[in-house]
């Protein structure tokens, strides 16, 4: 989806259209429905042109695989298609290019595996892989869950597609979701974090090195738990827990401002 | 192969201190070395003060990389480098400059000769360095495909060479692996088995297309006995042959290990349950019995022919010159290779027809359809093809295969289609193909010559009219360069008979002028003196 033009050779195309800036333009998928009690939380990543009609199948394959009431699949169809269409409506925009280096954070349980780490990337760079640097973590971590590693990617690709949202939308207003507000609290000031490598290599004495700080290491190194099965029930439960919480919270915040934008 | 320090400028020993060009971070590497001299050698520049010392100051150790990596020099980047990493060489950020590369590189560098037996891994160097991680990776991959880290060599080498250096002095020097040469790569020892995997790719790609691995062929026997060596030979086979052209470096797994916790009679549970269920894992699971649902689903895509399923999605999607036809043939030939193989014999012809739509095709049917498609084309290099994947499997899949394409051939007559199907459903192995060569044809041998005569006679018609062809054509062009010929003699004739009568012309005009200028000058001299 590029619609740089090149100049002389020289320089590289001066714009591009807005897609994920990795490899593979993937997008990720968060499905989060209930229904009569029964709720369903997914995470994975998409391809953004596929049909319509793939959505429902997957659905519906999705359903029949793990057992769920039928009423699942419009839910989970349209939580796809609604946010396929979030991210057609940002398709035409242009992305800026050139080196933007965040500090991607993961902090995340799967399972029995708690992962906490900090790393820089580039958004830049569209060749990165956040598939590759998953699997890369888990191998060289010697992790056996194998579902830490798309765990891991969909983080990493969650992540990337808000910074990417934010730097192409800046002077257009974004309504982001009020789930996603909460439950991530991505740092907003993020988007000014957006250096070049360059001036992070820079040191006090004035002379720049690509080799970070001693003390800093630990601070980017990941960081492995894994619990053992009660710590993981007790954990759930009180996930569970704040999660009702919050819901009872979001439903009475709603309520407040339902009423107030009516009475206007 | 021993490389001197003295002779060629260009070996790659690295001092244990820090070297000592390039920045003057030599403290930001947080090497603990305890020498603080002022190492200089031959091949660097001397930056500091001192003169060459002698050899015997230095502190040097041995490193082992391969000896395709001779071109590495610790000093200089190399256009290997350049070309692989090309980012930091374009100029066009800042972050990304050669000097920063050879900081990466360096430091990865040290960092693995620290201690070089273990294996040193990217998570652990990532939190050390300052950069886009997926730039990090890439430096990192391209050190450890050169084997500049992370390279273990074999105990038998390892110990030969222990031995040689002890008996050194305390100077010891760079040496260069010569063992493998192939390219990177641990295991010598499947290089003759992998020749033979790779022109399977090739072959396997030339095909149809629609397979996407280059998995070879694992015929399923109903022996059990023979399943599992088999598969782990190819299976081992397949993982050799993934460093050799992936040029990173795994361990080989073990002939156990690919099959973890599951016996052969799982497997095979298993995978029959797939060919009759398909996609359904609670009853996959069912069928198996011993194994939970996600155990099943990871076993069959760890299988070793598991890549084979990704790319028959979509499975009757096959346009050959024989139309339509060949659809009917692919459900009836697998339904008869299920019966062989699995040994049940309830399956029903028609249902698999929407059966093998899904993903899960046993991979005989898979390698059937590029074998069809070749005979439906029946030319020569294909056939040679035939020839090398015959030979390839086993002779009772080859001799399905070939029975496969005689249905394909004598497809054109509708009695034999029925006969065929009436075949499939009560036997499965004494089938009688009845094309247009006749006879009947029941061991693969004759078969296959069967086949191979109609390949060779419509060959032959397709041979003999291509000649035709070219001569009349030929023909056409010799008439038309005659024709050519003719037309522009006759202008040539055209333009010398006017440039005769040109001259004739100006014959007359010039005796003409003559004539006059005669009578003038007499007229002048006759009239002249008076």
């Amino acid at each position: 989806m590029k619609g740089g033009t090149h100049h002389g050779g020289t320089n590289k195309s001066t714009s591009v259209k807005f897609r994920m800036p990795t490899a593979e333009n993937l997008i990720p998928i968060r499905i989060d429905v209930e229904y009569e009690g029964q709720r369903f939380k997914d995470t994975f990543t998409w391809n953004p042109n596929e049909s319509e009609a793939e959505i429902t199948t997957f659905a519906k394959r999705t359903v029949k695989d793990l057992n769920l009431a039928v009423a699942f699949i419009p839910l989970i169809t349209q939580s796809i298609q609604a946010q396929v269409n979030e991210f057609r409506s940002y398709e035409g925009l242009d992305m800026i290019l050139g080196e933007r280096v965040h500090c991607l954070k993961l902090d995340l349980r799967v399972n029995s595996t708690i992962i906490r780490d900090q790393f820089l990337w580039d958004l830049g760079n569209f060749d990165s892989d956040p598939e590759e640097f998953a699997r890369c973590l888990c191998k060289d971590l010697e992790l056996e869950d194998p579902e830490v590693g798309p765990a891991v990617a969909f983080a990493i690709r969650e992540q990337l597609y808000e910074l990417a949202v934010l730097s192409v939308s800046s002077g257009r207003e974004t309504r982001i979701s009020k789930k996603s507000r909460r439950e991530w609290a991505l740092d907003f000031s993020q988007s000014s974090k957006a250096v070049s490598a360059f001036e992070l290599m820079k040191r006090t004495s004035s002379k720049s090195s690509a080799v970070r700080k001693r003390n800093e290491w630990d601070f980017f190194e990941p960081i492995v738990e894994i619990l053992t099965r009660e710590e993981v029930e007790a954990l759930e439960a009180r996930e569970e827990r704040n999660a009702r919480i919050k819901r009872r919270q979001e439903d009475k915040d709603d309520l407040y401002v339902n009423r107030y934008s009516r009475e206007r | 192969m021993f490389s001197h320090v003295g002779g060629d400028g260009k070996l790659p020993f690295a001092p244990k201190s820090e070297p000592d060009d390039g920045p003057a971070d030599a403290a930001a590497y947080g090497q603990a070395h305890t020498s603080a001299e002022n190492l200089s050698a031959a091949g660097h520049a001397v930056k500091g003060s001192d003169g060459p010392k002698p050899r015997e100051a230095f502190n040097r150790e041995m490193y082992r990389i391969p000896s395709y990596a001779g071109w590495f020099s610790w000093g200089k980047i190399h256009p290997i480098e350049r070309r692989a990493l090309g980012e930091f060489f374009d100029g066009y950020s800042l972050s990304k400059t050669p000097k920063v590369y050879k900081e990466y590189r360096e430091f990865i560098i040290n960092k693995y000769r620290e201690n070089p037996r273990r294996v040193l891994t990217f998570t652990e160097v990532r939190k050390m360095l300052v950069g886009d991680v997926n730039l990090l990776k890439k430096v990192f991959d391209f050190l450890e495909f050169w084997g500049l880290i992370n390279y273990h060599v074999s105990s038998e080498n390892k110990q030969q060479q222990t031995t040689t250096t002890d008996e050194k002095s305390p100077e010891k020097e760079m040496i260069t692996e010569s063992t493998d040469i192939a390219g990177p790569g641990n295991n010598t020892v499947t290089l003759e088995a992998s020749p033979q995997f790779v022109s399977t790719s090739v072959v396997s790609s030339c095909q149809a297309g629609e397979s996407s691995s280059q998995m070879p062929l694992q015929p399923l026997d109903t022996d059990q006995s023979e399943n599992v060596p088999s598969q782990t030979d190819e299976h081992t086979t397949a993982a050799a042959a993934v460093p050799i052209e992936a040029g990173s470096k795994v361990q080989l797994p073990h002939s156990a290990d690919w099959l973890g916790n599951w016996t052969i009679q799982e497997v095979l549970r298993l995978l029959e349950a797939i060919g009759k269920f398909g996609e359904d894992w609670n009853r996959v699971a069912a069928h198996v019995g011993t194994k939970s649902k996600l155990d099943c689903v990871l076993k069959f895509i760890k299988l070793p022919f598991g890549d084979q399923f990704n790319s028959n999605i979509g499975v009757p999607h096959y346009s050959t010159s024989n139309g339509g036809a060949m659809e009917e043939e692919i459900p009836r030939i697998k339904g008869e290779c299920k019966d062989t193989s699995i040994g049940s014999s309830h399956l029903d012809g028609n249902g698999s027809h929407e059966h093998f739509d899904s993903d899960e095709v046993i991979d005989e049917p898979p390698l059937k359809r590029p074998e069809l498609s070749p005979f439906a084309d029946s030319s020569n290099p294909i056939f040679a093809q035939v020839a090398f994947l015959s030979a390839m499997v086993g002779s009772r899949v080859a001799a399905l295969a070939a029975q496969a394409a005689v249905t394909a051939l004598a497809e054109d007559d509708p009695v034999t289609h029925g006969l065929h199907t009436v075949n499939n459903h009560n036997q499965a192995t004494s089938l009688k193909p009845e094309d247009a060569e006749g006879g009947d044809v029941h061991s693969g041998k004759e078969r296959i010559s069967a086949v191979s005569g109609a390949v060779t006679a419509n060959a032959k018609t397709l041979a003999d009219q291509e000649e035709r062809d070219i001569e009349h054509i030929l023909a056409n062009m010799i008439e038309i360069q005659f024709k050519k010929l003719q037309s522009k003699v006759e202008h040539y004739e055209e333009l010398e008979f006017i440039l005769e009568k040109e001259k004739s012309q100006l014959e007359k005009a010039e005796s003409q002028v003559l004539g006059d200028w005669i009578r003038y000058s007499h007229y002048h001299y006759s009239s002249g003196p008076s």
